[in-house]
């Protein structure tokens, strides 16, 4: 679904991302992990079609993005960490324009909307301006936009920052729901214990390169992904220190 | 969905004149009346108050055959105002943009997202040009008899003025 083959992007002398390669495939839920600074929010955008690369190459279903965005975009739904929104608009225009952008026919977008905004317990604030929304509100309506044109491919830039537990776990179900429909789901995350019971595949990248890439038990063997983590990124020693 | 863009530019340019402060609910019906009633009452002292100026010159022009320094002057006034009014509009919309990656990650070619912000400023320009220029012609052709020809090069400046002020408010902007 989602291939990223020997990426580079450069941000004058310093490499951002260097030679990353991943495959993500059909049925997958994908958590990317790294430091601050590490280049999954780079990674994550250039995937989308929002960064232009010097190196390499990313195919979404077997379409470059470089080379047909559109066709890629229209499979793809990306979530960002900090998300611009239309804080004028109320949220059901916002999502109605969304749905206006990827062309849901009228039908469809009513019923995903009612779907997702009542699990999300949203329905009744739909109608206030964005602006009056909380941080974790704001969030749901992102989670529903991406949702609206049931992408394929959704890519999350930390998805579960200001969520409470409740919205937590519906994400989580919404995610594996798409992925059991034969969707994939590629997101970063700094909830290390979140990636560990969600993931199917996990990579770890540093300074822009990739370390590490696996299944959960390839990459953790029997320690927790956290102290797995920490030893890759050569933080092991302070954490223990701490203890 | 070039018009689906317009709309929320238009939207974000009408929510920065006239939404107070943030964190408000949706305002009354009351509000949007009295919004309504000001916004008029603007316009209307505009047309009032460039009419007052053009009826000032217009005769002695007319008089000393100048009518194509009233056009001018007119012409002048208009992109003048049309460049203060959109200088810091076009700023935040062309350059300063914070919903390049919402609109970028969807299926959207970037050539529409810049003609839609370009759209929306030319709108702009026109209702700032039609302040001006809408008196500037009715007191004209108030004093003058309407030929077939003036009206349609008038019709045409009109049409093309926007455009200058734009082109002078994004090289001002971009340098």
């Amino acid at each position: 679904m989602l291939k990223i083959e020997h990426l580079t992007k450069r941000y004058g002398d310093k490499k951002a991302v260097d030679d990353l390669t991943l495959h993500i495939e059909k049925g997958m839920i994908y958590g990317f992990i790294g430091h601050n600074g590490a280049g999954k929010t780079t990674t994550i955008k250039a995937c989308c079609g929002i960064l232009q690369y010097d190196e390499g190459e990313i195919y979404i279903d077997g379409v470059s993005i470089k080379k047909d965005p559109l066709s890629c975009k229209r499979k793809l739904a990306y979530m960002p960490d900090n998300p611009y929104l239309y804080e004028f608009l109320s949220g059901i225009k916002y999502l109605n324009f969304i749905a206006d952008v990827f062309g849901v026919p009228q039908k469809e977008r009513e019923e995903r909307i009612k779907k997702y905004a009542d699990l999300f317990e949203l329905t009744d604030d739909l109608a206030q301006p964005i602006s009056s929304y909380s941080h974790g509100m704001k969030q749901k309506l992102v989670i529903i936009s991406a949702l609206i044109h049931e992408p394929l491919l959704i890519i999350m830039d930390e998805p579960f920052v200001g969520l409470d537990p409740k919205a937590s776990r519906i994400l989580k179900n919404i995610m594996r729901e798409i992925c059991d429909k034969g969707g994939a789901i590629f997101f970063s995350t700094h909830i290390l214990e979140v990636a560990e019971k969600l993931c199917d595949r996990v990579a770890i990248i540093k300074n822009g390169k990739l370390i590490v890439s696996g299944n959960m038990d390839e990459v953790k063997g029997n320690d927790s992904l956290e102290d797995a983590f920490l030893e890759l990124e050569g933080g092991a020693e302070y954490a223990n220190g701490i203890n | 969905m070039l018009m689906a863009l317009i709309k929320a530019n238009l939207a974000a340019l009408m929510s920065s004149l006239f939404q107070g402060s943030k964190n408000k609910k949706n305002r009354g019906l009351a509000f949007k009346v009295l919004i309504g009633i000001l916004v008029l009452y603007l316009i209307g002292t505009f047309f009032f108050m460039f009419g007052g100026l053009f009826y000032s010159i217009c005769v002695p022009m007319i008089s000393a055959n100048l009518q194509w320094l009233y056009f001018a002057l007119a012409a002048i006034v208009a992109t003048a105002l049309c460049f203060i009014g959109s200088v810091f509009t076009a700023k935040t919309m062309l350059f300063e943009a914070k919903d390049n990656d919402l609109l970028l990650s969807m299926p959207i070619p970037p050539g529409k997202i810049l003609a839609s912000r370009m759209l929306t400023l030319l709108l702009m320009n026109y209702f700032f040009e039609l302040l001006v220029m809408g008196p500037a012609g009715f007191v004209f052709y108030t004093f003058s008899p309407a030929d077939f020809t003036g009206i349609l090069f008038f019709v045409i400046g009109f049409l093309f003025l926007p455009f200058m002020a734009l082109s002078i408010t994004c090289i001002w902007m971009a340098t």
